[in-house]
């Protein structure tokens, strides 16, 4: 081996650092934007809703008063408007819902008719209608049962029955009963969180798209190879007594050192900016040394079968967005449909990217550690071998 | 003029026979939409699966399980703890907690969704004990204009299309730009007749174009391939599409002529476009954005077409509903173009 060869490739990959400082920064920040976004510390945001009260009774303006209690703030910002500013909002898509209660619905319900309340949803939107239609599922199911335990009283008042004192008593008694009955409710709700094994939402994004990232280095570092050979850089060097094989080797060897510590670079703007809980530096270290060795090798294979450095390039770019996909670089595995997610072994990033979120997590991660070994191995060696030959033969 | 139109119809001719060209305005967008959309129910919306655990299978969780399930809701009960949230129906529920089970990851909104549905499910089950309520009152549920939402495909298309317009023409425009740059045409065409002011129109023009055709393909490929629609009104969405590709292209110009590296060039318009593209609600619907992140949305171009957009397509209003984010874009493109002519470069790099 020339080591004066093979630094003077080496030194050749660092030609353009503003590429390398863009495509270093944009996975920082968009996994800092996607923390933003999807941190599970992040407060719910109230559900945004518009009541338009053509009743004005008292029925409508108690569940008014209990929506847009302190207590309910938290969760639901009522606001009343007329018909048309409440659909102007709902258009703008300021709000999630528009809540209309009918006309003489405090009426119909002293009466026991059926009434109907109506919830319009924002079609613009996909969480928060469906959290406004279950709240008001089960409100529809209080304001029942309300209206048939309090059936006598609300009958006297339909038929405008003076109301003894001793039917006033009753009912408070049955108020009485009901607050006591509310307070012994039988059944308690425990809210668990899988807070041991949680991995910071920014590592999670980071690590997925850093690989995909990485892709690009890896690509760009190898196939220049192909470049260099058209020029007929290889007949020069030949003459100068450097064999197809250790010129391959330099040029792999260079490459892989290259991704590998843009991989570091990466790691430590990461550690610096998230601290992660856990994490064995060794093991991601090997994780990130077999990544680069795998990366590089993939698109050494490319490049040697192909053969162009154009057409190695317009290749590479849908295998790079089909890997990061399959990976679970734009999103977690959990969330690809089934049919994908079974694929997901064919993509060179899955092995690795589960590793080191098995390992930031604490947990074990031989099996992909080793899978990731030998897909590398194999592709190194493939990868060495076609160059060379191709070298060999021009 | 005629200058103006041979310089654009030579750079499109470059363009479409660039391969790069296809993968970019084609199989990637499509292969976005497909995974985004598959993700997202595919074709129609998939119903939401609520996992319930109870050791015992007994009349109680049978009726537990009734009350969760809804409209659009599936619930299934198993023995094993499995699955990313579920809720766990002790065998004596009066003395021992139900437990929602949530993994950490999950954004709070699904906790919420889960702790309502269990809350109201027991307080139904607690009140059956004491009266068997009638239905006095119902509820209606509708969407706005009566229609159904759209999920999965139709929801991603016109936002992965708002992406792809920006990658496209920021990525070939300015690098197309620069390249004349680079090999000094700039000069040599700007003493022709179709001039400095000529030479801005093609490229300014040529970006508009690559929108064009980025709009026509994908339109057709993702009705063709999921059957996805731009709306009841598909020549206004298109319509604002246009309006946005043109302001995408006055920064492309401005962008081309300005940086003096390529690599720079790449680096600014890939993190350019994945930024404006995730805060302007491409990614994810922008309901579940912090307001401080939606605010700094507000401001932004991709804000804006999606606004637009869903107006158009999901509320099935006319063009001119989305009247303040045209005036929006139109007094983007006119600020971008005057700085990009004010500031236009024809000297070699």
């Amino acid at each position: 081996m020339r080591w004066a060869f093979l630094r003077s490739i080496f030194k050749r990959k660092w030609a353009k650092p503003s590429i390398i400082f863009f495509f270093l920064l944009t996975p920082i920040l968009l996994s800092l934007l996607l923390w933003a976004v999807f941190s599970p510390g992040r407060k719910f945001q109230p559900l945004k809703m518009a009541v338009i009260n053509e009743d004005q009774g008292i029925a409508s303006r108690i569940v008014l008063s209990f929506l847009s209690s302190p207590k309910a703030k938290k969760w639901i910002e009522i606001t009343e408007a007329d018909r048309e500013q409440a659909f102007k909002r709902l258009r703008e898509n300021k709000i999630s819902a528009i809540m209309v209660f009918p006309r003489n619905f405090t009426e119909n319900y002293v009466q026991g008719k059926t009434t109907t309340i109506k919830l319009i949803k924002n079609p613009a939107q996909r969480i928060y209608p469906e959290v406004a239609a279950t709240l008001m599922l089960g409100f529809e199911k209080i304001l029942n049962f309300l209206r048939a335990y309090y059936d006598e009283e609300f009958s006297a008042l339909s038929r405008g029955e003076v109301v003894s004192g001793e039917f006033l008593k009753g009912t408070l008694q049955k108020t009485e009963e009901l607050f006591r009955s509310i307070a012994s409710f039988p059944f308690k709700i425990r809210e668990e969180r899988e807070e041991k094994k949680r991995l910071s939402r920014a590592i999670f994004f980071l690590s997925g798209l850093g690989y995909f990232f990485m892709l690009f280095f890896s690509n760009a570092s190898i196939t220049s190879m192909v470049g260099t050979r058209e020029r007929q850089v290889q007949k020069r060097l030949f003459v100068s007594g450097i064999s197809p094989f250790q010129y391959s080797l330099a040029y792999h060897l260079s490459s892989i050192a290259f991704v590998f510590l843009l991989e570091l670079a990466l790691a430590a703007a990461g550690w610096l900016l998230f601290r992660p809980q856990n994490g064995n530096p060794l093991t991601l270290l090997v994780i990130f040394l077999l990544f680069s060795v795998g990366s590089v090798s993939f698109f050494g294979v490319m490049a040697g079968i192909i053969g162009d450095e154009k057409k190695v390039n317009n290749l590479s770019s849908f295998f790079i967005f089909l890997f990061a996909i399959l990976g679970g670089s734009f999103l977690p595995l959990s969330a690809l449909p089934q049919t994908l997610r079974k694929l997901s072994f064919l993509s060179l990033i899955h092995p690795f990217n589960q590793a080191t979120l098995r390992v930031m997590m604490g947990k074990e991660a031989s099996g992909f550690l080793l899978h990731g070994f030998i897909l590398s191995a194999a592709l190194f060696f493939l990868s060495l071998y076609l160059n060379e030959r191709n070298l060999r033969l021009k | 003029m005629r200058g103006i139109l041979y310089h654009i119809s030579r750079e499109l001719k470059i363009t479409l026979k660039d391969k790069t060209f296809y993968f970019w305005a084609l199989v990637l967008p499509l292969l976005f939409m497909f995974v985004f959309g598959s993700m997202g129910g595919g074709k129609e919306k998939q119903p939401l699966k609520i996992n319930l655990v109870a050791e015992k299978e007994n009349p109680l969780v049978k009726n537990f399980a009734s009350k969760l399930k809804g409209e659009g809701i599936e619930v299934k009960i198993s023995r094993e703890k499995k699955g990313k949230n579920y809720i766990y129906f002790p065998q004596n529920p009066e003395r021992n907690p139900i437990v929602i089970h949530l993994r950490g990851r999950g954004p709070d909104e699904a906790g919420f969704f889960l702790k309502a549905k269990a809350i109201f499910a027991l307080m139904e089950m607690w009140a059956e004990r004491r009266i068997k309520p009638e239905n006095f009152v119902g509820l209606k549920i509708t969407t706005y204009s009566e229609k159904t939402i759209p999920y999965g495909f139709n929801y991603y298309i016109p936002a992965v299309i708002v992406m792809m317009l920006l990658f496209n023409i920021l990525l070939f425009n300015a690098a197309s730009l620069w390249r004349f740059r680079q090999r000094g045409l700039m000069g040599r065409i700007s003493i022709t007749p179709v001039g400095k002011l000529g030479l801005w129109g093609t490229f300014f023009l040529s970006g508009i174009f690559i929108g064009v055709i980025d709009i026509l393909v994908l339109s057709l490929a993702s009705a063709l391939l999921f059957k996805g629609t731009m709306g009841e009104r598909p020549l206004a969405s298109a319509i604002f599409l246009l309006l946005y590709s043109s302001s995408v292209s006055a920064l492309s110009v401005l962008l081309g002529s300005q940086v003096k590296k390529r690599e720079v060039l790449i680096g600014l318009s890939v993190l350019g476009a994945n930024l404006l593209a995730a805060l302007g609600g491409c990614w994810w619907p922008l309901e579940i954005v912090p307001p401080a992140l939606r605010k700094v949305a507000s401001f932004l171009p991709t804000t804006w077409t999606m606004g637009a957009l869903e107006k158009i397509i999901y509320f099935h209003l006319p063009l001119y509903s989305a009247l303040k984010e045209m005036s929006l874009l139109l007094l983007l493109t006119a600020f971008l173009s005057f700085l990009s002519v004010r500031y236009f470069k024809v000297e070699k790099i």
